[in-house]
């Protein structure tokens, strides 16, 4: 039986030399000293102060650790660091996998994360270079952001002087626009109103060779007529080659309208002079249009088409003047005129009587009742809305009837649906056609019809203001 | 004046290098036979085995004080994660060895110098030449090899017992489970800050035995002699150690620079 002393001077060193052995295994289990490794490289152009035998992870799991830092040769050269993997890792570090140095924390030491490569790439082999990236240290993120905290600060001035600078053009750009559509509202509505006209009268001519009449309808059944076809087609040829001429020339300003609009929209492009392209250009297709529409004109006084107007008593209700129509233009044997007297104090908002007429409800429909009377011999009949003013000079006079016809002509356009063509307003001034409930003057508008005199006695004349 | 600096200087230079030839004459016995094993295991039982509780309760107290100043200083960073490993390496790389050693010299030193002193006082010594006993051999030798011996393991224990000192603070602070903590502890320990630190107290050891058996054998003058050499081998093998520490830890980044 071994002493006491003995047992405890055993148990002494077991107990030391046992925590020794713990301690040894404890750290070279970190240090992956029992578990089979390989080796792989990685370069990099600064290490950031990442030593030997700093950690390795991948993915984040603890690795190994870096075994050998090679110096480079040359400035243009990378350190060459050569990492100690645990081999059940090795599936997750393909050829694609990339090694960066990172720091544990703000005050933790440096160490290198591999990242898992893709199933795509095969697995890295022992002993080779796999991808890496620079390391970023705390003060080159630092420097970092302060140069990117004043590029935003930057930014963020010329932006807003940028905001301010377009803000003033687009300010500028509005009102050179809306200047630009004040100038070109004239143009803009005698285009449309020559644009209508042709229209009209186009749709007059083919309406009139559908129904056969006309020098064209002669010409199919009148044989010695034949004998001047050559000339007629030589009129003809020319007439429409005016208008395939006018029509080139409309094209031709609708591409330099595209242009002239390209121009405005473009970066460089001076906006007063883009606007003044434009203006140009409306110009010239309004002329291109008046053209047309002279030429359309005289189609119609040709003697082959001249036959369709005639038989209507007019070639363009608007092309009659005060003079002529106060002489009988639209008056013939066999028409009769219709005329409804209204006053203008019944008609108009008192507030824009003198300068922009404005029906009122209650002259809306006093028009509305008188024009019932009329209606039934609607379409085909003439209805001229015959404008009176009496206040003023006589161009006066002469510029308020004519805003009081128009507005009460577009009002029965608009409201019975109306044929344009057979509309008209008729400034008149003061001087009443015929005899007025006023006497010779009259202030306000007066409707008159022009009814064939058979329909007339066919229909039941609506009596008390009908003269 | 000088010529008494001078005299001192030459005293304390007489006296390095009689304890130099003691230690090495201690090295060169130790090989020879008879080896005195039973001796030597007596002297391991009585230097190693009983300091435990004293190194045991100054680790885990040493542990735990670490604990809490690691704490301090680390939470101020968010680096709370990093105290065991803080802790286990303060520890294993520097207060586990020179406190286990400054213990030692404390317990032992003080020991051995009484005990080989009243041996040379009463001429107990003597008469174990007598009986044609080694004396230096039976008496020194085997206490220097046993200081030798029971420092490294009782450094150790120390490790760690300061360790679990180091556990209970933290986890009654954060809950910490044992293993965690444990693991965390070894996470920044290398080969080199474990064995050339603990076996660094071989020569602590050496040195503890070596000045306290030499005052022991060189006691004059009766029992105060003994008191004397009982002190200057307390003092002696403390400053010793300290200043060898110095030495040694420079010795040792000399040869792991990491």
């Amino acid at each position: 039986m071994p002493s006491a002393r003995a047992i405890g001077t055993g148990a002494f060193i077991l107990i030391g030399l046992l925590l020794f052995a713990v301690a040894l295994f404890m750290i070279g289990e970190r240090r992956m000293l029992f578990a089979k490794k390989f080796e792989v490289y990685a370069e990099f152009s600064r290490l950031s102060g990442l030593q030997q035998g700093a950690p390795v992870r991948v993915a984040g799991m603890m690795a190994g650790e870096v075994k050998d830092i090679q110096v480079p040769p040359g400035p243009d050269s990378k350190f060459r660091v050569r990492l100690q993997i645990r081999d059940d890792l090795h599936p997750l570090v393909r050829t694609d996998s990339v090694a960066t140095i990172q720091t544990e924390g703000l005050v933790g030491g440096m160490f290198v994360q591999v990242g898992a490569g893709t199933n795509q790439a095969p697995p890295a082999p022992a002993e080779s270079i796999i991808g890496s990236r620079e390391p970023y240290s705390f003060a080159d993120l630092l420097q970092q952001a302060s140069e990117t905290v004043t590029k935003i600060s930057e930014a963020v001035t010329d932006l807003k002087e940028g905001m301010d600078t377009a803000l003033g053009q687009v300010s500028d750009t509005v009102q050179d626009a809306d200047r630009l559509i004040k100038d070109v509202g004239a143009d803009v509505k005698q285009i449309t109103a020559s644009g209508t006209k042709v229209a009209a009268d186009t749709q007059v001519i083919v309406e009139g060779l559908r129904a056969g009449r006309g020098t064209l309808g002669k010409l199919i059944n009148d044989d010695t007529l034949y004998l001047r076809a050559q000339h007629i087609a030589e009129q003809a040829e020319e007439i429409a080659k005016n208008v395939r001429e006018a029509t080139v020339e409309f094209k031709d300003l609708g591409r330099e309208g595209k242009e002239a609009i390209a121009t405005f929209r473009s970066e460089q492009g001076p906006i007063v002079g883009a606007a003044a392209d434009v203006r140009q250009t409306l110009k010239l297709a309004r002329e291109a249009l008046e053209n047309l529409a002279d030429n359309t004109e005289a189609l119609k006084r040709n003697w082959f088409f001249r036959g369709f107007f005639r038989d209507r008593g007019f070639y363009d209700l608007n092309r009659i003047s005060p003079a002529d129509y106060r002489q009988g233009a639209l008056e013939t044997k066999t028409r009769k005129a219709l005329r409804i007297w209204l006053a203008a104090d019944q008609l108009f908002e008192l507030s824009t009587r003198a300068a922009e007429p404005a029906l009122s409800p209650a002259g809306a429909a006093t028009v509305e009742s008188a024009m019932a009377g009329f209606l039934q011999y609607k379409p085909g009949a003439i209805l001229i809305v015959e404008g009176y003013a009496t206040s003023g000079f006589s161009n006066d006079q002469y510029l308020a009837s004519k805003r009081r016809a128009q507005v009460v002509r577009d009002y029965l356009v608009q409201k019975f649906d109306l044929e344009s063509r057979f509309v008209a307003a008729m400034p008149l001034s003061a001087e009443a056609m015929g005899r007025s409930p006023a006497g010779d003057r009259w202030d306000g508008i007066a409707l008159t019809l022009y009814v064939e005199k058979t329909a007339l006695r066919a229909a039941t004349a609506d009596g008390s203001k009908n003269r | 004046m000088i010529e008494r600096v001078g005299l001192l200087v030459a005293a304390f230079l007489g006296w390095i290098g009689e304890v130099s030839v003691f230690g090495g004459r201690a090295l060169r016995e130790a090989w020879r036979r008879p080896l005195e094993l039973d001796e030597v295991a007596r002297q391991v039982f009585e230097i190693g085995w009983r300091s435990i509780p004293l190194i045991v309760a100054s680790g885990f107290a040493i542990g735990v004080v670490l604990s809490l100043h690691t704490r301090a200083s680390l939470e101020r960073f968010g680096a709370e994660a990093m105290i065991p490993a803080g802790l286990a390496i303060a520890l294993v790389r520097e207060t586990g060895p020179l406190t286990a050693g400054l213990l030692l010299s404390g317990r032992v030193g003080a020991g051995i110098g009484a005990e080989l002193g009243a041996m040379k006082v009463t001429e107990q010594i003597d008469a174990l030449e007598a009986t044609a006993v080694d004396s230096f051999k039976f008496l020194a030798v085997t206490r220097i090899l046993a200081c030798m011996i029971a420092l490294p393991l009782l450094t150790t224990v120390m490790d760690f017992s300061g360790i679990v000192g180091g556990y209970v603070a933290e986890t009654a602070v954060t809950g910490i489970s044992f293993w965690l903590y444990f693991d965390r502890a070894f996470s920044h320990l290398q080969f080199s800050d474990f064995i050339p630190a603990t076996l660094k107290t071989v020569v602590f050891g050496f040195i503890i035995g070596t000045v306290a058996s030499y005052l022991g054998f060189t006691t004059e003058r009766g029992t105060e002699g003994v008191g004397r050499a009982s002190t200057r081998s307390v003092v002696l093998a403390s400053i010793l150690i300290i200043a060898i520490n110095v030495v040694l830890v420079k010795l040792i980044f000399f040869f792991y620079p990491d």
